[in-house]
């Protein structure tokens, strides 16, 4: 899984810190979100998306295993 | 970021070395009380600093409003405590194989488990809250 939750940031001129307030979690959730190394629950990936006003599939990309998106 | 965790490893293995020092002497010498209680209070203090850390660095979040605890980080209590669960059966059984062949007293053998148990509970968070938790 990878991540466009940088790129909406920027987008938003937001920081890691910010955004952790507005869905209210740590900012490492966020680093670890943004390094597609966590697998956040629905719930969570909804309020991330909301926060950012994207939907949840432009934020979180799944690559199947033939490389398509 | 990386310097800290540095830090804090280096600390933490220097403290165990001394921990694992005195238990042994404590073992194996005539002086048991003394190491004994050398180490409590080595162990007491390590982990003081780890829960003073550890402590100061949630609170400083939640005073920016930040919780304390989230979703990602009762995951990792969750599978540390599973992953720790599971090595302690092996940790526990290793022990009482040894205590039986090395002869050491009873007491020492339970402040080995619950010690082990701690230890592989800590690292196991550790490792998850490091490298993430496994989907």
């Amino acid at each position: 899984m990878r991540t466009r939750i940088k790129e909406y940031r920027a987008r938003y001129d937001l920081t890691q810190e910010e955004l952790a307030r507005k869905v209210g979690v740590r900012r490492e959730t966020i680093v670890f979100l943004e390094k597609g190394k966590y697998n956040p629950s629905l719930k969570l990936a909804h309020d991330v998306a909301k926060a950012l006003n994207a939907k949840m599939d432009e934020l979180f990309v799944f690559d199947d295993e033939s490389g398509r998106e | 970021m990386k310097n800290k965790n540095k830090v804090l490893a280096s600390v933490l293995v220097f403290a165990l070395v001394i921990v694992s020092a005195l238990t042994l002497f404590a073992i194996f010498s005539g002086k048991g009380m003394l190491y004994e209680s050398a180490s409590a209070l080595v162990l007491a203090l390590i982990v003081l600093f780890f829960a003073v850390l550890y402590l100061k660095g949630g609170l400083a979040d939640a005073r920016r409003g930040m919780p304390f605890q989230d979703e990602r980080t009762k995951n990792i209590l969750l599978h540390a405590g599973s992953k720790a669960f599971t090595l302690s059966i092996w940790w526990l059984l290793a022990l009482m194989y040894f205590a039986d062949k090395m002869d050491i007293i009873p007491r020492h053998v339970a402040a080995a488990g619950i010690l082990g148990m701690a230890l592989l509970f800590f690292t196991s968070w550790l490792w998850y809250d490091r490298r993430g938790v496994p989907e």
